[in-house]
């Protein structure tokens, strides 16, 4: 068969070589097979032991250097972390593999250690951190009844309101360094809408920089003026200012303390004005969790307005709504009221639009309330929830 | 210690079904050992799944050594399984940023996390090694809540935090204890110096 094959061109002349080379090997390897089994036939019974006994002797010697072998890798440091990383590309979870690692050693106690969890955590950050030198020594912190040592320091911090953790800079260089790399403090965000170009003033909560942008629409798209450079833009001038603002709030946990929505008196179209809107909304939405902002003022706008920018807010964290619609005569705050997932955690709303039969109960967990309503209460009513009546038509309440 | 005479965390006897549960046992680093439900593992993700691996039947349970918690003592672990077996069967919240997170505290678990600092800040440790997501998000809540209108100066003293001098000087103690020569070499280092010597050596 091979005989009647031709290779014209290079490639196939290798691939020929190749396939002679193994037809020798094949017919070599038979022919070894041939003696050996006729050498065996020829040996006598005493010469057989001998052969066995020298087998068995060789058998012990690799026993013993694979023993040896293993006892080296073992000491090595580099066998538990080799592991590790062989379940770290594996896909397996840390859990999985922690499990996965001491299961080896129920098997085999005397050849595969205990691992600890710190092993396999920290083999995995380093592994996360593209660290892969399989030689390094894992270090442990000694003591942990100490907060500075625990490693999820940022889920402590993550549920600190802004100004605490203002003063817990203060503390220690530990923390004033741990804060301060984190980056996610933002005393404000101040994003107003004229009729011909956007504002957006970032103040940031850690070293108090502000940082003043100007998106101004032009023909081609639009002129971002920052630090009075002036660059252009193919994008929107709205488009162009909401890729920053989106950017200042992408970074999980970052704290706003005040979050500020301006409608300029500019007066902007309504077209550019719904686009605005949308866009925050959708620019909130994509954001990986929810806003935290502590504050919230809106100023000239609409409820509608108002409910889009709270969707995007994170529960729980926001304590104060100031809004000054744009006309009170035809805003209903009704369906805010005690009815958004953030009014149970208000302590301070004050709106500038007429609320009609408003229940004391619902305002009752609030510090300060400014409000106007149409509703009539007894003076007992307004004594036992604490309210001092400023004026006929507005409700001030305040502790 | 024997299993008959290990300290077993209080169950609700009323709350156990009539058929036959499974209880592991598990050892502290102080070799207090523990016995808990299949159900109340469930809350720690890393017991869970390291059960599931382990493969074991009612016989092994009994038979086999207790499972090693190397690094948890058994005060901390003993406050665990409680928490454990109190939420047992409760659903796991899911730390995605899909759902909002509202971190309320329960009166259990602020009756249970009533204790000195140091064994808050072990009970966060070990419910973080342990995977125990709605442990660790009461028991984070209750740290950053004692944070609450406090001055830097009382913040310190609320979380045991030493001021960055006493922290200079710990470290320096402990540089010294591991090497008495440090400090001579320091010193001789800081006298040459003083004598106008450009060069140590």
């Amino acid at each position: 068969m091979v005989e009647n094959r031709t290779f014209q061109n290079p490639r196939n002349q290798a691939r020929a070589r190749r396939y002679s080379f193994l037809e020798k090997m094949r017919i070599a390897r038979s022919k070894r097979t041939r003696r050996s089994c006729s050498y065996s036939s020829r040996l006598s019974e005493t010469e057989a032991s001998q052969v066995d006994a020298w087998f068995q002797s060789f058998l012990t010697v690799c026993t013993e250097i694979v023993n040896l072998y293993m006892s080296w890798l073992l000491g090595s440091g580099i066998f538990i972390p080799s592991a590790i990383y062989t379940l770290y590309t594996g896909g397996h979870s840390r859990d999985d593999a922690v499990a996965h690692l001491l299961r080896s050693h129920e098997f085999a106690p005397e050849h595969f250690p205990r691992v600890d969890y710190r092993d396999v955590d920290f083999w995995y950050n380093s592994f996360r951190n593209k660290n892969f030198d399989l030689e390094q020594k894992p270090e442990y912190p000694n003591d942990l009844t100490r907060l500075e040592n625990l490693p999820v320091l940022d889920k402590v911090l993550s549920n600190v309101g802004s100004e605490d953790q203002q003063k817990l800079r203060l503390v220690c260089h530990k923390f004033k360094h741990f804060i301060d790399s984190e980056r996610k403090l933002i005393k404000t965000i101040r994003i107003q809408l004229n009729s011909d170009s956007v504002n957006l003033l970032i103040e940031c909560g850690i070293t108090q920089d502000i940082i003043c942008t100007a998106y101004k629409r032009s023909e081609a798209g639009c002129e971002i003026i920052r630090d009075g450079e002036t660059v252009t833009s193919k994008n929107n001038f709205i488009d162009a200012a909401m890729e920053d603002f989106k950017s200042a709030n992408q970074r999980t946990d970052t704290k706003i303390t005040s979050l500020l929505i301006i409608s300029s008196k500019g007066d902007p179209n309504d077209e550019d004005r719904t686009m605005f809107f949308s866009k925050i909304g959708q620019t909130l939405s994509e954001v990986k969790e929810k806003v935290y902002v502590e504050s919230l003022l809106m100023k000239d706008e609409n409820v509608d307005e108002l409910e889009i920018i709270l969707t995007g807010i994170k529960p729980g964290r926001l304590s104060a709504v100031f809004m000054q619609t744009r006309s009170t005569d035809e805003t209903d705050l009704t369906r805010i009221v005690d009815k958004n997932q953030h009014w149970q955690y208000l302590k301070q709303f004050h709106a500038s639009s007429q609320i009609d039969d408003l229940k004391l109960d619902t305002i009752a967990h609030m510090d300060t309330v400014r409000i106007s309503t149409t509703s009539e209460y007894s003076a007992q009513e307004l004594l036992d929830y604490k309210i001092v009546n400023m004026n006929p038509s507005e409700l001030f309440k305040q502790f | 210690m024997s299993v008959e005479n290990a300290p077993v965390v209080d169950v609700d006897e009323a709350a156990i079904p009539v058929e036959k549960k499974m209880y592991y046992r598990f050892e502290s680093n102080d070799k207090k050992e523990f016995r808990v439900s299949e159900l109340a593992i469930q809350q720690s993700e890393t017991l869970n799944r390291l059960v599931e691996a382990m493969g074991y039947t009612s016989e092994d349970v009994e038979n086999k050594p207790a499972i090693a918690i190397e690094n948890i003592d058994g005060k901390t672990l003993k406050l665990v399984f409680q928490w454990c077996e109190h939420h047992k069967g409760e659903a796991i919240p899911v730390d995605d940023g899909s759902v909002p997170k509202i971190v309320e505290i329960p009166e259990f678990d602020a009756k249970l996390m009533d204790i000195d600092n140091g064994l808050l800040f072990k009970l966060i440790w070990a419910a973080d090694y342990l995977n125990i997501v709605q442990l660790l998000n009461v028991s984070c809540k209750k740290v950053a809540n004692m944070a609450q209108g406090k001055t830097p100066a009382q913040l310190r003293r609320v979380y045991l935090l030493p001021s960055d001098e006493e922290d200079e000087a710990a470290k320096r103690a402990a540089q010294e204890a591991q090497d008495p020569r440090a400090r001579e070499v320091e010193e001789e280092f800081e006298e040459r110096k003083r004598q106008g010597g450009n060069s140590f050596f």
